[in-house]
């Protein structure tokens, strides 16, 4: 069987990854300063276009650039102040301390939405399974059979609807309100009886047997996963820490306050480039399965496995070429 | 009906001691900072409302329902969720509060909540995730979790409580999310500027209230029918 292809952290215990996703996403939406949002903003644009692509990540900013405008221009329309008049619309003053903080916000929720979506690459619903605790068993088991459940509703309820249409024979077709309740109820019937039917057959299968629940894949915690999540969280210290020195120091209103020192903001890059180096670092083992996963298509059609190298031999000079 | 376990731990009996004041603390955080002008409000309160949703799963986690009395939770989860993606061309017209009040009030409180914030939760994965969403798992989820309250009084099944309860949802779940908006995106923060904020997406949550009265008038009969009917036949 062919090697499954590596995901971003998947080296790692998921602890390490939960835990760098979750302090960057609150970190950002905690800490209202410019400097501190653009870098997360520029963390969160990087990752987005290394670990989902330049297609997916122009698709989300095609939506998130305008609301960042709109969070922008709106906050002078709701809160006019600040000290810098830039210029009037009919009765409203429009103050840059006010767009300032506007588009700070914008950015900050495009930054923090971006890092959910970075995430949501990362965390895949088998490792989060496993990140929750083994004897767990309610609340993952709601969650995972919910989100599965889902696109199968979605799904019935176009045959649901297809069939009552389909059904002319039984008279004229039913108002909105009762096609509404009709197909709603025959969905909910359909999915609980299915469901019931689903609890028995995990019954039979050992569900709450007693023993703590399997997992797709193991994850245990290693050594260097414990150094890098102690590595991690150190860092989460030091970037809060940082960032309410500067957000104390940090002022919208009346006038702009001071930037703080540059030093304060390195811990914060660091936090904001540390998802982007490992998705650099993975790349590399893509290229790698990808050579692996070449010689095992090979190897099962019996055609002989060829050397694959990452640069292609050169050709030997000529007498010619060398003069 | 389907009753939620009885829990036997001490553990279990504290979280549950502390469901309701947890659901309580978050509004009267969000107007105490606001109040007291501390600067971090928006952030406090987004942690707040994340402890709390975070407790209410604990408390139903503890609660260690039976197997087949899980999967009705799940199901109505991933319906409210499908319902607020079918209904997604319809600005404010969204199921998702109407299934939680029968969620809450067919399978409990806890339940209700659950139904309330996972719908939220998984029906994000379709909108986009993003700071918003502990709130509205928070909106929803209070929006079960009194369905569920309601209905362990019987007050549901009165029309006028039942309907009154689907409008007042919608303002409650409004205001909610206007006070995340506005902790965090109006600043400074005034109280004509809050209002201004609250008058402009007062006709949005009128009509998540009035859609939330309708979608309850089509569905409660022939959904809590329907509920019963499976509790019968498979005995839960």
């Amino acid at each position: 069987m062919a090697p499954a292809r590596p995901t971003p952290f998947d080296s790692w215990h998921v602890a390490v990854p939960a835990t760098l996703f979750a302090g960057t996403a609150v970190l950002t939406m905690l800490a209202v300063q410019p400097v501190l949002v653009a870098l997360s903003l520029g963390g969160a644009c990087a990752f987005s276009l290394l670990a989902r692509g330049v297609r997916a990540t122009a698709r989300g900013l095609a939506w998130q650039l305008p609301l960042l405008a709109l969070v922008c221009v709106l906050n002078p329309f709701f809160s006019a102040s600040g000290s810098t008049l830039l210029f009037k619309v009919g009765p409203r003053s429009v103050y840059a301390e006010s767009l300032a903080y506007g588009a700070t916000m914008g950015a900050l929720l495009v930054a923090t939405v971006l890092w959910f979506e970075g995430a949501a690459t990362v965390l895949t619903q088998d490792r989060l399974l496993a990140l929750s605790e083994r004897r767990a068993r309610t609340l993952p088991l709601v969650a995972s059979m919910a989100s599965q459940l889902v696109p199968q509703m979605l799904g019935r309820a176009k045959t649901v609807r297809a069939t009552v249409a389909a059904c002319t024979a039984s008279g004229q077709r039913p108002g909105l309100r009762d096609e509404l309740a009709r197909t709603s109820t025959m969905l909910l019937t359909w999915s609980l009886e299915d469901s019931v039917e689903r609890a028995d057959a995990m019954r039979a299968r050992g569900w709450e047997s007693g023993r703590p629940r399997t997992n797709y894949r193991l994850e245990r915690l290693r050594g260097r996963d414990a150094a890098a999540l102690a590595g991690v969280a150190g860092l989460l210290v030091v970037c809060a820490a940082c960032a309410w020195q500067l957000c104390a120091s940090w002022r919208f209103y009346p006038t702009m306050g001071e930037l703080g020192p540059w030093w304060a903001y390195v811990p914060w890059a660091l936090l904001m480039a540390l998802p982007n180096v490992e998705r650099v670092r993975q790349r590399g083992r893509v290229r790698q399965w990808g050579r692996v996963r070449l010689s095992h298509a090979l190897h099962e059609t019996n055609e002989p496995v060829p050397t694959v190298s990452p640069v292609p031999p050169r050709p030997k000079e000529t007498s010619d070429e060398r003069a | 009906m389907i009753v939620d376990e009885q829990t036997r731990r001490p553990l279990a009996g504290l979280i549950r001691a502390a469901e309701a004041p947890a659901l309580v603390v978050v509004p009267v955080a969000m107007v105490a900072l606001a109040a007291a002008g501390v600067r971090a409000t928006a952030g406090l309160t987004l942690v707040l409302a994340a402890l709390a949703v975070g407790l209410m799963f604990a408390g139903f986690e503890a609660s260690r329902p039976a197997l087949r009395q899980l999967m009705p939770t799940a199901v109505l989860a991933a319906l409210a969720a499908a319902g607020r993606v079918l209904f997604a061309p319809l600005p404010d017209v969204k199921p998702v509060s109407a299934i939680a009040i029968v969620a809450g009030a067919a399978l409990g409180r806890r339940s209700g909540f659950v139904v309330g914030a996972l719908a939220a939760l998984l029906s994000n994965f379709f909108f986009g995730q993003g700071p918003w969403t502990p709130w509205q798992m928070y909106a929803w989820g209070l929006v079960g979790y009194v369905g569920g309250l309601l209905g362990e009084k019987d007050l549901l099944s009165r029309t006028p409580v039942l309907y009154g309860w689907g409008i007042v949802s919608g303002l409650v779940y409004g205001l909610i999310l206007n006070g995340y908006h506005v902790l965090g995106y109006v600043q400074p923060l005034t109280w004509p500027a809050a209002l201004a904020a609250c008058a402009a997406s007062l006709p949005l949550d009128v009509t998540h209230g009035a859609a939330t009265a309708v979608f309850l008038a089509a569905i409660w009969q022939p959904w809590g029918r329907a509920i019963r009917r499976v509790v019968a036949k498979y005995d839960l």
